[in-house]
């Protein structure tokens, strides 16, 4: 590794925190043109942020040490992940940027917070926490399924730079329907984990309906800002995964300045055209009931069944 | 191997045996101090135990012969590379039980030390053993010990004597054929046996062998025993129960399996039906472990489901085993290393559950809560046994289900005939994970998160002195095995290629590289900079009540266990099969076992009918009696004559 290419890796990295709660801004920024408000700037999230950390805490009498750390393991898992992830170069810095590490991460992400809803005693945290396992059991196969398939379709293993360098070199021949059906499924995914409607909604605070809120509700001040800002970077690691393993073309994987610029723009147009998307779903879905989401689940690891079968078969 | 050697090996199996076999007679005395003197000695040996991993690398392997004669042939030891860390591994949690038993509130009787000591011995010479009658003898004191130490009359621990000695008879049968067949006691001159025995044979014996150590690993439907005797038994019995007995089971399934009968020409439908069954067991363990309010319970579910990934892993080897022989290596790694890490982290979790036992009263996760405030120390390191049994990076327990990932994604899965039935293995693996996810998350939120749910929970006495050390050792090892595991891992591999022919490097199969350590620090040095970086803002915090939408919260107002996982329940409820029912003036949902409904209960009712037949026989005449056995006499001759 030279050390050009450290300094590419790390700038990705760095740009894929920073960016992360502008793709918030743009989502609501878009769903509120589609519903003809004005909405709020793009750059709103940065200026909460802000203001959360500088905040002072309250913290519930009920609460014990762990309360205290869960923020910080939230944000450094998704800090990890942040430098592990391809986004417009294939190289990562870490030498495990690994599929199965990755869901690993994520499993790590979710068993803190959710641990998290458990502290303070209110139901809510309780109810949060029921739900989000509820759906992660669903989610969970269906996710390691639609990365195994492109692992196996790229043959590059697990190894997310080569998956996605060699997807690109395969060039209009990858486009088959294994990648069809694994990048549908990991949409759902992604709109699952991410606590998008129609699985939740990430602006509501109607006590029964809350399943990723709930669990959050009892941070504020600093926690809360991690808190917020490490679920911000989940969305956008996600969305960067897509982008760089589902629909990888244009991505850089010489450090070159040439390569690289047209990948910082066709990425950048990625994820835009993504976060558009995401605000169509959106706005015309509606929240489905909580024991209605099982199926819009098992649809997303059907898909991801039949994709990977269709790679043995096809 | 010199004279200098010879010396070492017989100094060395001496400290290991001889003082806790003087335990075992001492513990048999009736006197308080003998007591503890049979356990500081049964630490002795424990601490020689340990040592068997430096002594085999030091002498390169050893084998030693028990001066005893009997008929049945001679007594041998043996220990390669796989035994001595199992040995070493099995030690330490052994060293550690006895030590929280030594220092946790139960006052056992000296009976019940000498039975720890015989277990130990016991435990020890079955992972040694080198023939027949030394490994059926300790296997059969492993199974009447543990029995005798779940210490209750109740019917739990005779189910266990039955299915465990079903067990151990299918073994017997096993060892006993194959010593006709050889015709030699002496199990280190059989390898592969399989070669010349023929596939039926072989296929046969693996699946009686398989049924023989399921009967004590869980496999469905020999799990019955299962929670009933580890929530009724003392908890220490239980940790050395599922962690040191797994461990000796895996071990010499493996070696049965994989060195001395072999997997040559096996019949595929037999591996096949394996590991379907083992995926079966591992969901259904993962699943109802999810359910149960007894922490014992949950644990002794969990293992269940641990056992079945570990079986599940060696069927596949054998699958594996003609055409892929990187990824028979890889899968049987995942599996030994998995086995290993289970014993940690299970044994951690167990004298978790006994010290919380001890200082709450309670017993259920319902009536406990908020013990992280009051006890800090405890919860922490729960918190990494919780962790490690999650599979969360960087804990020992994620790296052998990364092995196991990567080794049903790997480039050799993909190209052998059975590729299909992949995708439904690792979507097997993604549900039980998460399912299992809940189930900790679950019973650490219930034992230590949250507000305190009874009186007990609420004013906890303190700790026990010393009752904490034995957990912080166990964590650092759960954390240690898991940064340094490739070490750990290339060993176990070499120790396979010693005595198996299984003898690829496990890493060619990998298709993906992980680096534990790495990821360790970077995942360290990612909370340490965001602790650093939140500093930057001068705040200050207000501790006050939990926000309760304006009125005030009390314990009872938090969810509930059986609401936690209620959803799940909902959505899985065709496997569940719960109903839900009006106890006065609440509700109760009820759990079936359908193994015990649809398999044990018929059987039950069919042995008794049967004796009722066979009453109307005795009827107490002893002329009856006398044509009974003229007429038994008379077909045993006829038989003989025809024969």
């Amino acid at each position: 590794m030279t050390p050009l290419e450290v300094a590419v890796e790390l700038g990705q990295a760095l740009l894929l925190v920073l960016i992360s709660p502008l793709m918030y801004g743009l989502v609501s920024k878009f769903k509120a043109l589609m519903q003809r408000r004005v909405g709020p700037s793009i750059l709103q999230p940065y200026r909460d942020l802000r203001k959360l950390f500088s905040r002072n805490e309250v913290t519930s009498k009920d609460c014990s040490w762990l309360f205290r750390g869960i923020p910080y393991v939230c944000m450094a898992s998704m800090l990890v992940l942040a430098l592990v992830v391809p986004f417009i170069f294939t190289g990562v810095l870490a030498p495990f940027g690994d599929l199965v590490t990755v869901v690993y991460i994520f499993t790590l992400y979710r068993f803190t917070m959710v641990l998290g809803g458990l502290e303070g005693g209110s139901t809510f945290g309780g109810m949060g926490s029921s739900r989000e396992l509820m759906m992660s059991v669903l989610i969970e196969p269906a996710l390691l399924i639609s990365i195994a398939t492109i692992a196996v379709m790229s043959g590059a293993g697990t190894d997310m730079g080569s998956v996605s360098e060699a997807i690109v070199r395969m060039g209009l021949a990858a486009v088959s329907p294994a990648l069809i059906l694994a990048a549908a499924s990991f949409l759902i995914t992604l709109l699952a984990e991410n606590a998008r409607i129609p699985f939740d909604n990430p602006t509501t605070h109607l006590e029964l309906t809350m399943v990723h809120e709930a669990m959050i509700l009892e941070y504020s001040g600093r926690g809360l800002a991690m808190m917020e800002l490490s679920s911000m970077m989940r969305l956008t690691i996600f969305m960067a995964m897509m982008s760089s393993l589902f629909l990888p073309w244009g991505i850089a994987y010489e450090p070159d300045p040439m390569s690289l610029s047209v990948s910082l723009i066709v990425t950048l147009a990625k994820m835009l055209l993504m976060a558009f998307v995401l605000a169509l779903a959106e706005s015309i879905l509606c929240k489905t009931r909580l024991f209605k989401t099982p199926n819009l689940l098992t649809v997303s690891f059907t898909l991801s069944l039949l994709a990977m079968i269709s790679l043995y078969i096809l | 191997m010199g004279p200098d050697e010879q010396t070492i090996v017989v100094a060395y199996l001496s400290i290991l045996l001889i003082p806790v076999i003087i335990g075992i007679f001492l513990g048999l005395l009736r006197d308080e101090r003998l007591g503890r003197i049979s356990s500081a000695l049964c630490v002795i040996s424990c601490i020689a135990g340990v040592a068997c991993l430096p002594i085999h690398l030091y002498t390169g392997g050893f084998s030693a012969t028990f001066p005893l004669e009997s008929f049945l042939g001679r007594y041998i030891v043996t220990v390669d590379l796989i035994t001595s860390i199992f040995v070493s591994i099995s030690s330490v949690v052994f060293l550690m039980v006895v030590f929280h038993m030594t220092h946790s509130g139960h006052r056992y009787s000296n009976g019940y030390l000498a039975l720890a000591c015989s277990l130990f011995v016991a435990c020890i010479l079955c992972m040694m053993a080198d023939s027949v009658i030394l490994l059926l003898v300790s296997w059969e004191v492993v199974s009447l010990v543990t029995f005798l130490m779940a210490d209750n009359n109740d019917l739990p621990r005779w189910r266990f004597f039955m299915i465990t000695h079903i067990g151990g008879l299918v073994i017997m049968a096993v060892f006993g054929y194959l010593w006709v067949f050889t015709g030699t006691e002496d199990m280190g001159s059989w390898s592969q046996l399989s070669l010349t025995m023929g596939e039926g044979a072989s296929s046969l014996l693996i699946l009686a062998l398989f049924l023989g150590f399921g009967t004590k690993l869980g496999t469905i439907p020999f799990h019955a025993w299962m929670p009933e005797m580890y929530a009724l038994s003392p908890t220490h019995t239980t940790a050395l129960l599922t962690t040191v007995c797994s461990n000796v089971a895996v071990l010499v399934l493996f070696k049965s399996v994989f060195s001395w009968v072999g997997t040559s020409g096996l019949v595929p439908a037999v591996a096949i039906v394996l590991c379907i069954v083992s995926a079966a067991t591992a969901l259904w363990g993962a699943m109802e472990s999810m359910v149960q309010t007894g922490p014992k319970r949950i644990l002794a579910y969990s293992s269940m489901e641990n056992m079945a990934l570990v079986t599940m892993c060696l069927s596949l080897a054998m699958l594996f085993s003609d055409s892929f022989p990187a990824l028979t290596s890889l899968v049987t790694v995942a599996a030994l290393f998995h086995t290993i890490n289970h014993s940690v982290f299970k044994s951690l979790m167990m004298l978790t559950v006994d010290s919380i036992e001890d200082v709450t009263g309670e017993g259920t996760i319902d009536r406990l809560g908020g013990l992280a405030c009051v006890l800090p120390g405890l919860s922490a390191v729960a918190l990494v046994g919780a962790m490690s049994l999650t599979a969360i990076p960087p804990m020992n327990g994620f790296v052998s289900e990364w092995l196991m990932l990567q080794a049903l994604i790997g480039t050799d899965t993909v190209s052998s005939s059975m590729r299909v039935f992949m995708p439904l293995l690792i979507a097997m693996m993604g549900v039980c994970g998460m399912v299992v996810a809940t189930s900790y998350a679950r019973m650490y939120g219930f034992i230590f998160l949250g507000r305190p749910r009874s009186e007990g929970a609420s004013d906890p006495r303190p700790l026990r002195g010393g009752s904490l050390a034995p957990l912080v050792v166990l964590a650092s090892f759960c954390v240690a095995m898991g940064l340094f595991s490739f070490p750990i891992m290339d060993g176990i591999s070499s120790g396979i290629s010693d005595i198996s022919a299984i003898d690829t490097d496990y890493r060619v199969a990998l298709s993906g590289s992980l680096e534990p350590m790495t990821l360790g620090l970077l995942l360290g040095g990612c909370i340490l900079l965001m602790f650093l970086a939140t500093r930057i803002f001068r705040t200050s915090r207000r501790i006050d009540e939990t926000w309760g939408c304006g009125g005030t919260l009390d314990e009872r107002m938090q969810y509930s266990s059986e609401g936690f996982s209620q959803p799940i329940v909902r959505v899985f409820h065709p496997i569940y099969g719960d109903t839900t029912e009006k106890r006065g003036n609440r509700y109760v949902t009820r759990f079936m076992e359908p193994f015990v409904k649809y398999i044990y209960r018929p059987i039950g009712a069919g042995i008794f009918a049967l004796s009722y037949q066979v009453r109307r026989m005795q009827t107490g005449n002893i002329q009856s009696y006398l044509a009974y056995m003229l007429i038994t006499l008379m077909v045993a001759l006829l038989a003989v004559r025809w024969l």
